[in-house]
């Protein structure tokens, strides 16, 4: 079994890990590019969305580098997520790719298929090796999230442009090396003090801004146009509030056995949105609304067009923003968006912010 | 028009209105509804909302900006988490009322937004809407209305057998309840297939239980309950049909994936399926020409 996945920013690396763990030989596809979009949209329904493209062109690339076999994750809606491995699943069917789909989901929804899936997944060395695996992918993604953390407060500071991004790769590179609990601690360590090198200590970030909204095109760099690097070269410390260490907490650990509440959510929110409405839609506003009030200078909210969710919450930000007169910019990613429109409009927003602040962020 | 309350004629209209009217008026509260849909409240509606939602949450806004026009000072907006047990109907439904409370000026309106939630099955959800009422009259009086609604509510009886008829041809008609019900959205559709003497199915013709089941026989559970009944609807009745229509909605979540599987299924039956995306743009003349060809390829089909 060769088995692949999909990308989600820098996920890869405990996923890969975590299959190798159990004996697999892994297939990470390549990083997305314009051919993975256009594989995806060929292929995929037109009025999808943005996610499910993508993820259909990795797997058919995937599958050219030989995988035989795609982990997705499952899920009880009511956003579209928890329907897109069926999708898949018909597609890679009709394309005769005899690609096989193994879904990982809340375990009543279907236990027969599961067990077969899950048995799957620990046929080659057991579930002694279980444990272990968990361990090392947990690790390597609290790693990866604590580098790319130290490379946002890194990017507006650093001395030349760029110097961030190689070095975040480069600490990436490592930490996927790094096999065992001491060497991933070692490779999260020399990756920080990496990254503070190429930063100029007299340097300041001229603006916090936050970025909330869909997970995956808040993490998946290709699909949100590098828009962390491209606000870090404006000057910008980012302020990540999606986590995925955050998510498996929340919705793996504490929602499989029902102790997951959304009622702090739900507080911070109150005034605006009244409950959960499926996706990070009201993490979206909640999270909004209690940064404005600690006085983040500015929020981007991104989501891909026509995801439901966050629609509802972009129709909610302007209120938020006029209560709190926050400037809130909403970017909307599909497979048109163009990398020039892209950036005037995030180099008008920040312009825009600080002249507000009374302070100039470049140039 | 200050003391009415007014309903928008849409979403949720084509949904529960039996009920909700019924409910309401056992408790003494006056109604209005907004007026059938037309070309201004699909505009209005259009110019207003956010750019990604989709065409039938356009439509709503424009009823709801229409009534407030017409003076009207509180709105019914219900907000539906679900109605039927581990089911959603999709996200726009679960944040309507906070959705619509933004386009409304904050001064002078209010929101009459009843909590629908079955996910724990129905009598959790009965006791919402009755809790609800009691801002009207006493729990007793609420839970009397409710009984009274609940005895209002059409029931589909209509078995398939009972429905075979003399037409020539069969076709089933899928989409959400609020695209099929809406004449305006749908081009009169019905009124098109019928005059063409096709006999039509719909979904609600078939009993839910029915539906379930035959829905039950996919690999994966539909969690949005529009979608798993229209492809409940397909497995049922694939066979005996002619031809699939389905009618979706442009930037519908569900049915931008529903929509495909229901395509593939067709496809695999050999059964020929037309598929039509409706937005604020859809013209008469393309939509008529793409139904009465369709319609055509059905006859000669049959004549082989």
């Amino acid at each position: 079994m060769k088995i692949t996945f999909p990308h989600m920013g820098s996920i890869y690396i405990p996923g890969e890990a975590f299959l190798q763990e159990l004996g697999h030989e892994v297939v990470v596809p390549p990083l997305a590019t314009q051919r993975t979009l256009e594989l995806g949209c060929k292929h995929a329904p037109e009025v999808a969305c943005l996610p499910l493209k993508v993820m259909i062109g990795g797997f058919l690339e995937a599958l050219a580098l030989g995988a035989d076999t795609v982990l997705m994750i499952g899920g009880t809606g009511p956003c579209r997520l928890g329907y897109y491995a069926e999708v898949q699943r018909q597609i890679l069917e009709e394309l005769g790719t005899g690609l096989d789909i193994l879904v990982l989901e809340q375990p009543f929804e279907n236990p027969r298929r599961i067990t077969q899936d899950v048995r799957r997944l620990l046929n080659r060395k057991g579930i002694k090796a279980l444990p272990r695996a968990l361990r090392v992918a947990w690790e390597k993604l609290k790693a990866c999230e604590a580098l790319e953390e130290t490379a946002l407060a890194v990017r507006p500071r650093e001395r030349h442009r760029g110097l961030a991004r190689l070095a975040l790769a480069e600490a990436l590179g490592n930490l996927r090396q790094a096999d065992t609990i001491r060497t991933i601690q070692r490779a999260v360590q020399d990756g920080q003090a990496a990254l503070w090198e190429v930063a100029d200590p007299h340097k300041e970030a001229m603006l916090h801004i936050a970025v909330v909204g869909e997970i995956y095109t808040v993490l998946e760099p290709f699909v949100n146009l590098q828009l962390e690097e491209r606000l870090g070269q404006l000057g910008v410390e980012v302020i990540r509030t999606i986590s995925v260490v955050q998510w498996v907490k929340d919705h793996v650990i504490k929602g499989s056995v029902g102790l997951y509440k959304t009622t702090r959510l739900e507080r911070s929110a109150a005034g605006y949105l009244r409950g959960c409405i499926g996706g990070h839609g009201l993490e979206t506003v909640a999270r909004t609304n209690d940064l404005g009030k600690q006085g983040v200078d500015g929020v981007v909210q991104i989501l891909p067009f026509t995801c439901m969710p966050e629609v509802v919450a972009q129709a909610i930000l302007p209120a938020v923003s006029q209560d709190l007169d926050l400037p809130i910019l909403s970017l909307v990613v599909d497979e048109h968006t163009g990398e020039a429109g892209f950036q005037t409009r995030l180099e008008a927003f920040v312009d825009l912010i600080s002249r507000r602040e009374g302070t100039c962020a470049h140039g | 028009m200050n003391h009415f309350i007014g309903i928008p004629r849409g979403l949720d209209f084509y949904l529960h209105y039996p009920f909700w009217q019924s409910f309401l008026a056992a408790l003494g509260v006056p109604t209005i509804v907004s007026p059938p849909t037309n070309r201004r409240i699909v505009d209005l509606g259009a110019a207003h909302a956010v750019d990604g939602c989709c065409l039938p949450l356009k439509v709503y806004l424009g009823h709801v900006l229409t009534l407030a026009e017409q003076g009207v000072k509180t709105f019914f907006v219900p907000q539906i988490i679900s109605i039927v047990r581990r089911e959603y109907i999709c996200p726009y439904f679960l944040g309507l009322p906070d959705f619509v409370a933004h386009y409304l000026p904050k001064a002078g309106t209010s929101i009459l937004s009843p909590v629908v939630d079955a996910r724990r099955g129905e009598l959790a959800a009965a006791k919402k809407i009755i809790a609800f009422g009691t801002r009207f009259g006493s729990w007793l009086q609420s839970a009397h209305a409710y009984h009274t609604a609940r005895a209002a509510v059409p029931k589909a009886t209509v078995r398939l057998d009972q429905n075979r008829g003399s037409a020539e041809l069969k076709v089933l008609l899928l989409g959400h309840r609020y695209l099929l019900g809406d004449s305006f959205l749908n081009q009169g559709i019905r009124d098109k297939l019928q005059e063409a003497a096709v006999e039509v199915i719909t979904a609600d013709q078939i009993p839910d239980t029915i539906l379930s089941r035959a829905a039950g026989k996919l690999p994966k559970r539909v969690f949005w309950t529009s979608g798993r009944q229209s492809l409940g609807a397909l497995e049922r009745c694939l066979e005996d049909v002619d031809g699939v229509i389905t009618l979706a909605a442009f930037a519908c979540g569900p049915d931008s994936l529903i929509s495909d599987v229901i395509q593939r299924r067709a496809r695999q039956a050999g059964v020929p399926s037309l598929l039509i995306y409706v937005d604020e743009h859809t013209g008469q003349a393309g939509f008529g020409t793409r139904i009465e060809a369709f319609m055509d390829m059905l006859v000669r089909r049959k004549a082989k």
